[in-house]
């Protein structure tokens, strides 16, 4: 574990901690929350043959596979804003990736159980169906059908899984790694005690002092952080609650992109490899774009993209 | 419908005629709205300025502005109480914050002066708006300052909606709202507004009201409408710029390739860059 | 004015809704049908999100289960783990599914059409969907009524229906009582209790037998003899479920 005032660092030496290879696994929940400017990161360093394993990571992983960064996929659900992610389709379909499926929750246990310190959760999900009978890549690490040893009650049994790395995107964090979210926390504190080392990209970074005052929106305590990152609009072009709304147009040219490779490789080509780093990305985006994403502070959404803006 | 108070800077800028008097506060700059002002060549203007303003400074430095009533002291702040350099000569008098509220506060309250005292020097500059008064209440002398009645107030906020209700942020020291409360000593009040919010955001927040909607003529959203100057909830000064600015020979110069060879403020932002505005901001949102 | 297909499905699945029911929805016609249920027979109706929102009353049209608009009038934010565990508890009384494949024995399919290691086509996946099926006391399936979608047996089973039929759920340590309603765009389906296969309820007005049996590729029980013709609810009720979506956001048919 790394001293606070080593915490603390950039974006680009972030992404470079994470070798080829790593298992992976990114926070998320639909539009939200998705570490997206470190995924971009990984993108323009040239990451390949990950492992990822997640819950809500749709957004993450959907642009890695476009990358062709990616090996293996522990997959619960992708879904873009507007119908399937093709990237991950195609790739599936293709088989230039190998697909393990789960439920959120059954997936969700795999890492509740590392986070515990334990070897396996017990669950009511996924057995009897083709989630537990089809086992790929995770054959007999899965699921398996269990009788209680107390009762003789049928249940399923799912063992713990702790990726190597766990990227979370946070509202605030301070420069120790204690996180703090606004809202629906979806897996991300789960996935940050399962992992080995966590990354934390934070939209802001305050003082501890600051953590301490509104404690009551502290999801995870310093000691499970190895890196801090400041990350303004990180999530982008998803959202984070009371910071800044998705970009639903964002959000579909990546999807159109994805129809076909070439399309794909024009998409990093202009938006990825073409920006040398966050701060390009975003001067590319536009400063009034970001700031017409801003959430209103009651309902979170941008008033100029969802409501009708007089 | 209600009907919306939503503006642009630059219609917001048209309302304001030449020869108008504006009242503007020290840490609620409306730079991005004075830009526009100097964008359309305003002449004429006599400003107040309640505390220092780089606003004024500008307007002088660009020949905007012929008088200065400053809120402020004699040499402090941007504007010396003498001639500037641009080749034009305001007339600046500083009169000092107390003395600038007073007479604003008597405005709002309808009357026609404050009694309040004031330097000795003001009675010989400026007889038309300081005098030498009989006691009222016992013998002996006070005396009185005019009620200042601008055309237009003009200050940036935190946030407004659509319908004129105009808030600081939550987090904001609510001690500055009764300075800021005396906008209602002009005939019309404009705001720029770092964000425009939903009514249901205004209700959330209500205690960090500033007027009654009824009070302001329309509203502008600006975000970072006040760089470089501070806003104490969201961002730092440029201190740079204003540095920078501070230094120059010729300010009015500068000010033109610096400040105003961008269009309007989303030209001027994206000239900034968002690593420099993320590197200003002190908090994102304005919440405490 | 007649009701529209959609309006129909709707309102067939608010039907299932009892009062003081929690209700698991998603995105898409259930949102609807939970909002209608809730102004109408149902007001005390709770809904539940997946995300981790928790009896949430936006005053906008949420675009997705972890929609920003959920999250400020919730009583609760918290975790997907702990929402989905409310499932697994057995506290939620209704959950609305949808899906690519839906077999005779109320099994769906959001995997992959075709083998799954060499899929012809690869679809989302389970989401909470498995795990709302394997712990939620009823299951609404709503779906269009296409020949594809209605396969005899899923490619791949999602999430359980009935499995292979009667005592199989039980048999698994399955919770809840799996899918209770087939709600389509030509007729309202349930399971028979003996055998566990989907039986037609009503059919809608203005569809024929022969369409259903076009479009569905194994036999529905009660497809002989007489089929009540689903009722539509009165012109106020109408005008009610109209004024819910005036941007057409999920009501498009």
């Amino acid at each position: 574990m790394t001293t606070a005032n080593k915490k603390l660092i950039s974006l680009r030496e972030a992404a470079a901690l994470v070798p080829d290879g790593a298992n992976m696994s990114f926070s998320g929940f639909a539009e939200t929350n998705n570490p997206l400017s470190f995924v971009r990161e990984m993108i323009r360093t040239g990451k390949t043959h990950l492992e990822i394993s997640g819950m809500g990571d749709a957004q993450s992983v959907e642009l890695l596979c476009g990358a062709g960064a990616v090996d293996l996929v522990r997959v619960s659900n992708y879904m873009a804003k507007n119908g399937r992610c093709p990237n991950f389709c195609r790739c599936a379909q293709q088989g230039t990736i190998r697909t393990e499926d789960y439920s959120h929750f059954g997936i969700t246990n795999r890492f509740f159980a590392a986070a515990m310190g334990i070897p396996f959760m017990p669950v009511k999900v996924m057995i009897g169906s083709d989630l537990c009978e089809i086992q790929n890549f995770d054959k007999d690490r899965k699921v398996m059908e269990f009788d209680d040893p107390f009762s003789g009650e049928r249940c399923g049994i799912v063992p713990r899984l702790a990726p190597d790395f766990a990227v979370i995107h946070v509202a605030r964090a301070d420069a120790e790694g204690n996180c703090q979210l606004y809202g629906i926390t979806s897996s991300i504190e789960i996935i940050a005690r399962a992992a080995k080392h966590v990354i934390v990209t934070a939209e802001e970074i305050v003082d501890t002092e600051e953590i301490r005052r509104t404690n009551q929106f502290t999801i995870l305590p310093s000691f499970f952080v190895d890196y801090v990152v400041h990350c303004p609009f990180g999530a982008y072009p998803g959202g984070v609650f009371t910071y800044y709304d998705y970009d639903l147009e964002h959000l579909d040219l990546i999807t159109r992109s994805g129809k076909s490779p070439d399309t794909m490789e024009a998409y990093f080509d202009e938006w990825v490899y073409g920006t040398k780093d966050e701060a390009a990305f975003f001067d590319k985006v536009g400063i009034r774009r970001l700031m017409d994403l801003r959430a209103d502070p009651y309902s979170g959404v941008s008033l100029r993209n969802r409501r009708q803006f007089l | 419908m209600k009907q919306t108070k939503l503006m642009t800077g630059q219609q917001a800028a048209a309302l304001i005629s030449d020869n108008s008097s504006i009242l503007l506060f020290d840490g609620y700059e409306p730079v991005s709205l004075i830009r526009e002002l100097l964008q359309q060549n305003s002449r004429g203007l006599t400003l107040y300025t309640c505390g220092l303003a780089f606003c004024a400074a500008l307007l002088a430095a660009c020949g905007a502005a012929d008088h200065i009533l400053a809120g402020c002291d004699p040499g402090s702040g941007f504007i010396p109480e003498a001639e500037c350099t641009s080749g034009f000569t305001p007339e600046v008098l500083c009169v000092g914050k107390a003395v600038l509220k007073a007479q604003l506060a008597a405005a709002v309250n309808g009357g026609d002066h404050a009694a309040i005292p004031v330097p000795e020097r003001l009675l010989t500059k400026a007889p038309a708006l300081y005098r030498e008064v009989p006691g009222v209440f016992g013998a002996g002398t006070g005396t009185a300052a005019a009620a200042l009645h601008p055309d237009v107030a003009i200050l940036h906020t935190a946030r407004a909606d659509f319908y004129g209700n105009v808030q600081l942020d939550p987090s904001a020291d609510m001690r500055d709202a009764d300075t800021l409360r005396l906008a209602l000593a002009a005939k019309t009040v404009i705001v720029s507004a770092e964000q425009i919010v939903s009514d249901d955001a205004i209700r959330m927040n209500a205690r960090c009201g500033l007027f009654e909607p009824e009070a302001v003529a329309c509203v502008v959203e600006a975000p970072y409408g006040a760089h470089p100057t501070a806003f104490a909830t969201r961002y730092r000064a440029d201190e740079e710029l204003l540095r920078a600015y501070e230094a120059k020979e010729d300010p009015a110069a500068f000010a033109r390739q610096h400040l105003l060879s961008f269009p309007d403020q989303d030209c001027y932002l994206a000239g900034l860059g968002f690593e420099r505005l993320i590197s200003l901001t002190t908090n994102r949102r304005g919440e405490a | 004015m007649s009701w529209t297909k959609d309006e129909l499905m709707i309102a067939a699945a608010a039907e299932v809704i009892e009062n003081r029911d929690i209700a698991l929805v998603g995105i898409g016609l259930p949102v609807m049908a939970a909002m209608f249920a809730k102004h109408t027979t149902a007001p005390d109706l709770k809904l539940i999100y997946e995300s981790g929102a928790i009896d949430a009353q936006p005053k906008d049209l949420p675009q997705g289960p972890g929609d920003f608009p959920l999250l400020r009038t919730s009583t609760m934010t918290t975790s997907l783990f702990d929402a989905l565990g409310y499932v697994q508890r057995g506290k939620v009384d209704i959950a609305f599914l949808g899906a690519a494949e839906i077999d005779q024995y109320g099994n769906l399919n959001a995997t992959v059409i075709g083998d799954y290691m060499h899929p012809d086509c690869r679809l989302p996946g389970s989401g909470g969907a498995n795990d709302m099926g394997s712990g939620a006391r009823k299951i609404v399936v709503i779906s269009r009524h296409l020949r594809r979608k209605f396969p005899a047996r899923v490619s791949y089973i999602t999430t359980p229906g009935f499995l292979c039929g009667p005592g199989e759920r039980e048999r698994h340590g399955l919770g809840g009582e799996g899918p209770v309603r087939v709600v389509t765009d030509l007729g309202i389906f349930g399971f028979d209790d003996e055998t566990k296969r989907m039986r037609i309820l009503s059919i809608h007005p203005g569809v024929s037998k022969q369409e259903i049996i076009r479009n569905t590729q194994f036999e529905i029980l009660g497809m002989d003899g007489e089929i009540p013709v689903t009722a539509e609810k009165s012109e106020e009720l109408h005008r009610l479920l109209q004024s819910l979506d005036p941007q057409h956001i999920y009501i498009k048919n």
